[in-house]
């Protein structure tokens, strides 16, 4: 089969202070921001989720926007090394405490796929969604993922997130990442694209990215961080994801295997 | 569009009815029941797929930052794999072998021991020295040991969509070979058993007190199990069946509960079949989901009947194995094979008397029976569907 060329043609951010890519980029932090609005799904079906799942969501919501796709039909790929750990963790507590019974509310949402789920609820989208999980390469194999789905021919549109959320204290000597979400949308359509994104390739040397903000530079999502700032700088050519050995948050632990790589070039 | 057929050409079982895919199918086949007590202690009764033969041979001394359960329960289903993907790396090359495996919970029952330690003085000095919550408990940590033990250098990366994990390997492992990015994987999935999942089902009230009656009239729940259950998939090779669609859905209904109407189970078998041209009519065989709760029985019952009609044989082997969660993929995906291979259906256990609400085809005797054609339905939490369908190898 020859792959079908995939084109970017959405992005978006959510971090604490930042409601959006806009707000990202124009540096300063709104303390009112503080919580993802996620309100594609409806209250009382957001009860007991994390700030990692809704800032999930709304990144996924808030690409295809800007990609101009029908959340109800496009296919979605939710990345994240650690996923609902802070969930993980409020039930290990709630197993020490009283009877040893942990909450139904938070056991349903303490799966890697809450935020996917969650997102076809409420997008009454019925298609295609899958949540990945590839340690400090997880937005490079998410985004492969993604990648695959339309360049196979098997879907049009595809959105991919990378989020994270900090470790609960048990962990954070490990990592003192903060919540962070971000999301790519792609397509096969190459009318209106920003960028013609390459297959993600495994790599042996570290490939060139431009830095993304100091803050964020451990950050598992800064793979996705460094491709938007790519792609809307206009960069051509070979693209870093992760350096052989692990790169950001790889938690001091040298990863066997290769490295990852992409390509940029003008759609 | 007929997608290219695959074949699979090895497999590797560790679950509840033996320590390799030999003994596992030898017990399926003998209609044994591998549900037994738990190995920890929880607050309620229950029963679980519990792994045979007591403590778990440790992982290799070179490995030992991955040990965890879930790691030893791999390193067992890895034993009948390892010569075929030696094999597969000298044909294909390290780099062009993958390794994308389904889990729900990783290696969480490390994470729940160091804090068990931890919790009464909150004291860090109180974890165990060994604890290393990279290498034994992240979601991909099992799959970095079993990249280490075997010398794939492909893409490895973890499928975590709960209980349909691993069905939807098949198809992200499929898609990268018919883009050429990859000429065989390592598929399947791998849970072990934990505090997490076992107290989380029972929280939800579905987790019976004895072993679990898929279909059965007033069935009592579903038993968690354990399991690593590992398939060789390759772009060319002696099949053992054949991987011919995939159907992937979400019923977009609830974060916990099928659409009562099994509308997402229907399409995702409904797209199985037609990846391969493959009519309703022509399935000879249907590995449930079944998990034994009221809700899934009902709906998937549904979703067969509308889609398939009511003679072909439905079995739940989860009332052999319990629910392996992020491995029931991949167990059932080998069930499925062996059932190819030799012509033959298990019986579905527990199912009779049946609920006069399902109307299937739920043998009560295993039968001896030509099968070309065989769907494996895994649903999961989110409204998260996958149906596989396989093709016997002659």
């Amino acid at each position: 089969m020859s792959p079908r060329d995939v084109y970017v043609h959405g992005r978006a951010l959510w971090a604490p202070g930042f409601a959006d890519l806009a707000t990202f980029r124009a540096g300063v932090a709104d303390d009112a921001v503080t919580k993802p609005p996620a309100s594609l799904v409806g209250g009382r079906m957001k009860r007991g989720t994390s700030p990692m799942c809704r800032a999930a969501i709304e990144v996924v919501t808030q690409a295809a926007a800007d990609a101009g796709f029908d959340p109800a039909t496009c296919a979605t790929v939710f990345g994240s090394y650690h996923g609902e750990i802070e969930i993980a963790f409020h039930q290990l507590e709630m197993m020490r405490d009283g009877e040893g019974i942990i909450s139904p509310a938070r056991f349903k949402n303490s799966v890697h796929n809450t935020a996917a789920g969650l997102f076809t609820i409420g997008a009454t989208n019925r298609g295609f969604t899958t949540a990945i999980a590839g340690g400090p390469h997880t937005f490079a194999l998410s985004l492969l993922e993604a990648w695959a789905l339309i360049a196979s021919g098997e879907h049009d549109q595809a959105v991919v997130a990378t989020t994270e959320e900090p470790l609960p204290s048990f962990l954070d000597e490990l990592s003192d990442h903060r919540l962070l979400g971000i999301a790519i949308a792609l397509s096969a359509d190459p009318d209106g694209a920003l960028a013609k994104v390459a297959v993600p390739m495994p790599c042996t040397e570290p490939a060139p990215h431009p830095a993304v903000r100091e803050a964020f530079a451990d950050h598992v999502a800064a793979p996705g961080l460094a491709l938007i700032d790519a792609v809307d700088e206009g960069w051509r050519g070979p693209l870093g994801l992760t350096p052989p050995g692990g790169g950001p948050a790889s938690l001091g632990v040298t990863v066997p295997g290769r490295g990852w790589r992409t390509e940029l070039s003008a759609p | 569009m007929t997608r290219q057929r695959y074949p699979l050409t090895a497999h590797g079982l560790a679950c509840s009815l033996g320590r390799s895919s030999a003994e596992s199918l030898a017990a399926l086949e003998a209609g044994e029941r591998g549900l037994r007590a738990v190995p920890f202690e929880v607050p309620f009764e229950t029963v679980t797929g519990t792994l045979p033969g007591g403590e778990l041979p440790p992982v290799p001394e070179a490995l030992r930052q991955y040990d965890s359960r879930l790691a030893r329960i791999s390193a067992l289903a890895w034993r009948d794999l390892d010569a075929p993907v030696t094999r597969a790396i000298e044909r294909w090359g390290a780099g062009r072998v993958a390794l994308i495996v389904g889990t729900s919970t990783g290696g969480i029952g490390e994470t729940e021991e160091a804090h068990e330690a931890f919790w009464p003085t909150k004291d860090r000095a109180a974890i165990p020295a060994h604890y290393s919550y990279p290498t034994q408990h992240s979601f991909h940590s099992f799959l970095d040991f079993l990249a280490e033990l075997s010398g794939i250098e492909g893409p490895r990366y973890v499928v975590s969509t709960a209980c349909s994990s691993s069905n939807k390997v098949f198809a992200s492992a499929r898609r990268l070979m018919e883009l050429d990015l990859i000429d065989a994987a390592v598929v399947g999935g791998a849970d072990g058993l934990c505090h997490t999942t076992v107290r989380g089902f029972n929280s939800l009230g579905v987790m019976a007190p004895e072993p679990c009656r898929p279909f059965g009239l007033d069935r009592p729940g579903m038993n968690v199990g354990e399991a690593a259950a590992l398939v060789l998939v390759e772009r060319e090779g002696e099949p053992l069946a054949w991987l011919r669609g995939v159907g992937e859905t979400s019923d977009a209904y609830h974060p916990s509960s099928p659409d009562p109407e099994g509308k997402g189970a229907f399409h995702a078998m409904k797209d199985a079949l037609a990846e391969a041209g493959v009519e309703p009519s022509e399935v000879d065989h249907v590995n449930a989901h079944g998990t034994g709760t009221a809700y899934n029985d009902i709906a998937e019952s549904k979703a067969i009947a509308a889609l398939l009609g009511t003679d072909v044989p439905v079995v739940s082997t989860k009332a052999y194995t319990g629910h392996t969660l992020g491995a029931c993929g991949g167990v059932e995906a080998i069930f499925a094979i062996h059932c190819l291979q030799k012509g033959w259906i298990p019986a579905a256990l527990g199912a009779h008397p049946t609920d006069p609400e399902i109307p299937l085809n739920l043998p009560a005797e295993p039968q001896e029976k030509q099968l070309r054609y065989l769907l494996s339905n895994s649903f999961a939490f989110g409204g998260n569907n996958c149906s596989v369908l396989f093709e016997a190898a002659r």
